[in-house]
């Protein structure tokens, strides 16, 4: 930094020039990790994109060729063929940065911290998100590349590794940290946006958890793909839940995305 | 165009079909580009000032719609500004670009800053918000209200922005973050 160049206007500020496109390089590299990971930067970007957006209405809309829409289908192939993998931040939609799901019900557990989260999950309120969201994504078209991903919990410590394997339809979870607990075993969750936990099985804290989505959801796999739907792990008394829903405390979380 | 009977209408069409072009369906695809082709195209072209260019960030801004949708999240974004956002992103970079390599070729290249105010024809034509943001921006210092227009259209970073005005880098940096937060709070009144 030069002198002369502290900071006026924060983050607010910071946002604003962001969003207008006016940060260098190095600078807007530093805001998208940011963006990642704070999800009230996140949300002042979004505001200032709103806040600008009008001025495109001066921009009279005008109808593209024809042939505009022949060179997209060409460029995408086929209908039913694979999608190519995304692009990096590097593009600048923020929006690809973690955010809560959107509205739902609330499983009614009172006084439980498991209530809270799901509570966030189900409102999408971000005052109450966790600023160590790292998204797990689970690609499971075929033939698309395998990815990682990393599940945290609040503080950010990295609790699972996941390598999907789209073709097979399966992901494996590789533990990093995940403390044990007497008594208590990890159990992951797929929630879907607005719907009630689905369980995808028990992890063992020792050892690589191998989920086939496909056994475990059946025709229900395109709920991975809806807006919203997030995965979390929830410490459950020895041999899972006993209800078929979350009973003990979320250990970590991170929304369901597509690459 | 999504300014219809129903607006709300028009936004919900919106989200179902990224929703089902997040989902894979090539259908919901061309639905997004029947709502949106015609405001995107106008956001390119403006931005460009060169409508072959336009078409072609546009071809990129639908493959990648395609490619991103499930990343649109409804609960934190409107559709259109998402949809927007993406188009004027992707025009700027490519002015950028543009930019860049005619500097490289072309040594009489004058490339001032333009003026991007906008007329007052198309003021009268703006509905509420958008005579609502001029009202603001012109309650701005006008050296203020003049860099974001050309940032926001022209693509202009600090460094084109202070030798247009003839200050110090330092000096329009400050310009444009105290007239972003009056901006800000003008709006929110």
């Amino acid at each position: 930094m030069s002198a002369g160049d502290e900071r006026d206007g924060g983050d607010e500020a910071l946002a604003g020039e962001y969003a207008l496109g006016l940060l260098a390089p190095a600078e807007r590299r530093a805001f998208e990790r940011r963006l990642r990971i704070d999800p009230a930067l996140s949300r002042e970007t979004g505001l200032w994109e709103e806040r600008l957006q009008p001025l495109l209405d001066a921009a009279p809309a005008l109808s593209p060729p024809a042939r505009l829409w022949q060179a997209i289908e060409a460029e995408l192939g086929p209908a039913g063929a694979p999608r190519a993998a995304a692009r990096s931040v590097a593009d600048h939609t923020h929006t690809r940065a973690d955010a809560p799901a959107a509205r739902g019900r609330q499983p009614a557990r009172a006084g439980r911290r498991v209530s809270a989260i799901w509570q966030w999950l189900a409102i999408g309120s971000m005052a109450l998100a966790a600023a160590s969201l790292a998204g797990l994504a689970l690609d499971l078209r075929p033939a698309a590349a395998p990815m990682t991903a990393s599940i945290s919990a609040d503080g950010g410590a990295p609790l699972f590794v996941a390598v999907v394997d789209p073709d097979g339809g399966h992901a494996t979870l590789m533990p990093v940290s995940l403390q044990p607990q007497d008594g208590r075993v990890p159990e992951l969750w797929l929630v879907p946006d607005g719907g009630a936990p689905i369980s995808l099985g028990l992890v063992d804290p020792a050892a690589p958890l191998r989920v086939d989505l496909r056994a475990r959801m059946g025709t229900d796999m395109q709920m991975m793909h809806m807006p919203g739907a997030a995965l979390a792990v929830s410490m459950e008394p020895t041999g899972g839940s006993p209800t078929g829903q979350p009973t003990g405390p979320v250990v970590g979380h991170g929304m369901l995305r597509a690459i | 165009m999504l300014h219809g009977p129903s607006t709300e209408d028009a936004r919900q069409r919106l989200v179902l079909a990224l929703g089902r072009v997040a989902a894979g369906e090539r259908d919901a695809l061309r639905t997004v580009y029947d709502l949106t082709s015609a405001k995107l195209f106008g956001v390119t072209v403006r931005i460009l000032n060169d409508e072959a260019e336009a078409e072609d960030v546009l071809q990129d801004v639908f493959v990648t719609v395609w490619n991103r949708a499930s990343g649109f999240d409804p609960s934190r974004a409107s559709p259109i500004t998402w949809l927007c956002t993406l188009a004027r992103n992707r025009a700027i970079d490519r002015l950028r670009a543009l930019r860049h390599h005619r500097a490289g070729t072309d040594l009489d290249a004058a490339d001032e800053v333009a003026d991007e105010a906008p007329d007052a024809l198309s003021l009268l034509e703006a509905d509420g918000e958008a005579r609502r943001l001029a009202a603001c921006l012109d309650g701005l210092e006008p050296r203020a209200a003049q860099a974001i227009r050309a940032a926001f259209f022209g693509g202009r970073t600090y460094e084109d922005l202070a030798q247009g005005a003839g200050v110090p880098l330092g000096t329009m940096k400050s310009v444009i973050r105290r007239g972003l937060i009056r901006l800000k709070g003008c709006l929110e009144e």
